[in-house]
């Protein structure tokens, strides 16, 4: 039985798998495994990959760092993109550029994110997504408005329409300062840190806590308390997406890989750019999500599969498949023209957020991005409780995420960039 | 009661107490000597140069504003959570003590919510605690947005004390059982006899012939809430609306394992270290001499 069973086995080169950690579960989850099984069952002569998935986003990242410093880490790893910077300076990453060829045919945006000042290619950008609008054309038209709204008046507006008429979630949200701080200045075209946005030099302190984003942040507070916005742990069903695709709320700003869990309701769902402010030109978005970084100290054999994989995943056939199947954008410039309009309209609005190669974000590029989240949060927080006025907790949020940046040029003094 | 075992070999008792001597070593001692070495250097997260700088990150620390927040979120939690704790096992403790039937049964049944985690116990709660679909929803209905302990710090608290409450009344229940049965019946019986009621007997005899228990109990509690309430945390309030219930432990855990910041949050690590063997000193110097002295004088009768 075991000899049959070893017979039908697809015949790998001998040795231990390689390693692949990622960071999603549920659909997306399963989508990677069979992007994992398709590549094994092509290449046999290979040394097979194995696709472990680890948790969230967060919890990969403490797991990769663990296992690093154990010398037991995997040979590709998919992190989420505001660990950049963090990854950048720990030695323990091979760029992607020594080992594929460079390619002119990558979303210009993605490149951008995961190159150095040099533009060569760090990481191969994998879940690629920006923040769009979503709303519900029945409630929007229950509160006599035609159209989502484009700026943040007329979702300030939006919302006290909605609740005036019946509607009890106007919106919810997590709050997550990627949309809420990163996208939201970024289409604005306002930094959000010194120094080219922590591109030029370590010296970067953030700037946040002046200019336009205070404005949202005091707007935050006041739908927050007002009950206009509200946490989504809040609602019945506990989750944005949830809330929304429920009908429990009107508005939802999300990620576009959200849409696969909304595509049920496509006829009933309009996908818009993220609101700006009044009078302010809208600039390009930055990307979000997730990228997959190849570790060093592997042996060769284990490069080999890895570059294989990566060259795999650049297949038009498997970019168009995986985006449709979970929402993401897709990795080359010319899968995602083929993608304007058609039966996936969060991934084209994201696509047309993102804009063309002549003019793209700067995206943020400083260490320890995941406290200034955790602090921006916690102050928001606060602030929504009454415990401090929003530009006082603005303040404290900047105060603190500076001590993180002076941290992290000190740890990081004499280290050099790939 | 004085010591009678005697053991005459030199080096048989250290053999016995290897390896709990071991365990201790590998998963307090060492884990404890690396954070104090880690609290005086700069710390890469991937590892690499570690730069020696001195008591530069404790000067870092305490001029964090969310420090201050952190530890009076923990002495609001350890507080309050053991003293609801002790209240509780104190009350069913006495209730115990009237002889009702059934109590056999009741001190078995009391004593289960031990076998349950804090983190289990964090699950069920923020379950039960939803201000959409849980128990306490009703509340919403008759006065709206009045029950919101996700966004509410003081709500968030009260929830997360009852919880460690509940998780830590066994240990109080039990201990109060034991102290309570150590009371002379004489002293219960005279003081019956003169008429005083079950009430005044608690009063004026037990809880007073108890007080040492109560202050030992009192300080465990302290020491178990400030050491092993990560769990409870995590699972429930996540550090809370802010960081309103952002106790120490937790904010080591978010500081150095997810915030990447390994140097930051071992010299916190150290911190929680000082304050548990200053408690840790207080119980042995301060209550120690109480207990023997209250001891000596139940010896008497």
């Amino acid at each position: 039985m075991l000899l049959v069973l070893v017979g039908t086995a697809p015949s790998h080169a001998q040795g231990v798998p390689i390693t692949f950690w990622y960071a999603h579960g549920g659909s997306v989850g399963q989508a990677i495994q069979a992007l994992c099984q398709d590549f094994n069952a092509r290449h046999p002569q290979l040394r097979a990959l194995a696709c472990i998935a680890q948790g969230t986003y967060e919890q990969t990242l403490q797991k990769t760092v663990a296992a690093y410093r154990s010398h037991q880490a995997p040979a590709l790893v998919e992190l989420y993109d505001v660990a950049t910077q963090d990854l950048l300076y720990s030695g323990a990453i091979r760029p992607v550029a020594d080992l594929l060829p460079d390619t002119d045919d990558l979303l210009p945006a993605a490149r951008r994110y995961y190159s150095n000042n040099a533009g060569r290619l760090l990481a191969q950008p994998f879940s690629i997504s920006t923040a769009v609008l979503y709303s519900r054309r029945s409630a929007l038209a229950q509160a006599g408005l035609d159209q989502p709204p484009a700026t943040w008046e007329a979702f300030d507006s939006a919302l006290r329409q909605l609740r005036a008429h019946g509607q009890r979630c106007p919106a919810a949200s997590d709050f997550n300062p990627w949309i809420w701080l990163e996208q939201s200045s970024a289409v604005q075209g306002v930094a959000v840190a010194s120094e080219d946005n922590g591109w030029a030099s370590l010296a970067a302190r953030y700037r946040f806590a002046q200019g336009p984003q205070t404005r949202l942040f005091a707007d935050l507070v006041a739908w927050r308390q007002a009950g206009l916005l509200l946490d989504q742990r809040l609602t019945r069903s506990g989750q944005q997406d949830l809330a929304f695709a429920s009908g429990e709320c009107a508005l939802l700003l999300a990620s576009t890989g959200s849409w696969p869990n909304l595509a049920a309701q496509a006829d009933d769902i309009q996908v818009s750019p993220l609101p700006v402010f009044a009078g302010r030109v809208r600039r390009p978005a930055v990307v979000g999500g997730s990228a997959l970084w190849v570790l060093r100290g592997q042996p060769a054999e284990a490069y080999t599969t890895i570059t294989a994989f990566l060259a795999y995943l650049r297949e038009p056939g498997v970019q168009a498949n995986f985006s449709a199947r979970t929402g993401f954008l897709p990795l080359s410039a010319t899968q995602a023209k083929g993608l304007q309009g058609g039966d996936q309209p969060a991934q084209a609005a994201g696509l047309a957020a993102l804009g063309g190669q002549d003019q793209l974000a700067i995206p943020l590029r400083v260490g320890f991005i995941t406290q200034l989240r955790r602090f921006w949060l916690e102050e928001l927080e606060a602030a929504s409780a009454g415990q401090r006025s929003p530009a006082a907790a603005l303040q404290r949020a900047a105060r603190r995420g500076d001590a993180q940046l002076a941290l992290f040029q000190e740890t990081y003094r004499h280290a050099v960039q790939p | 009661m004085t010591a009678s075992a005697h053991f005459p070999q030199r080096y048989l008792p250290l053999l016995f107490a290897l390896p709990q001597l071991l365990a201790l070593l590998l998963f307090f001692y060492w884990p404890a000597l690396q954070a104090a070495w880690w609290s005086l250097h700069l710390v890469p997260p991937f590892g690499g140069q570690e730069t020696y700088v001195g008591l530069a990150n404790y000067r870092r620390l305490l001029q964090d504003p969310a420090l201050l927040d952190s530890l009076r979120a923990t002495l609001v939690f350890s507080l309050g959570g053991t003293l609801l704790a002790m209240g509780l096992g104190l009350v069913l403790a006495a209730c115990l003590e009237l002889r009702l039937r059934g109590r056999r049964l009741w001190r078995n049944l009391l004593v289960w919510p031990y076998a349950v985690s804090g983190a289990t116990l964090g699950v069920i709660f923020q379950a039960l605690a939803s201000p959409a679909i849980g128990p306490l929803a009703w509340l919403n209905q008759v006065l709206p947005d009045s029950w919101a302990p996700q966004t509410e710090p003081w709500q968030a608290m009260a929830l997360l004390i009852v919880g460690y409450a509940w998780c830590q009344m066994p240990f109080t229940f039990l201990m109060f059982v034991a102290s309570l049965q150590a009371v002379p019946d004489d002293y219960l019986a005279a003081a019956a006899l003169d008429g005083a009621t079950s009430w005044q007997r608690l009063r004026d005899i037990q809880l007073p012939l108890i007080r040492p228990y109560l202050a030992f109990v009192f300080v465990i509690g302290l020491l178990d809430s400030l050491a092993n309430s990560f769990g409870l945390v995590d699972t429930l309030t996540q550090g809370g609306p802010g960081d309103s219930t952002q106790i120490l432990a937790y904010k080591i855990y978010r500081d150095g394992v997810v915030g990447l910041d390994l140097a930051g949050s071992s010299a916190l690590s150290m911190l929680l270290l000082l304050l548990v063997v200053a408690l840790s000193l207080l119980q042995c110097w301060g209550l120690a001499r109480r207990c023997t002295r209250l001891g000596g004088s139940h010896g008497r009768t």
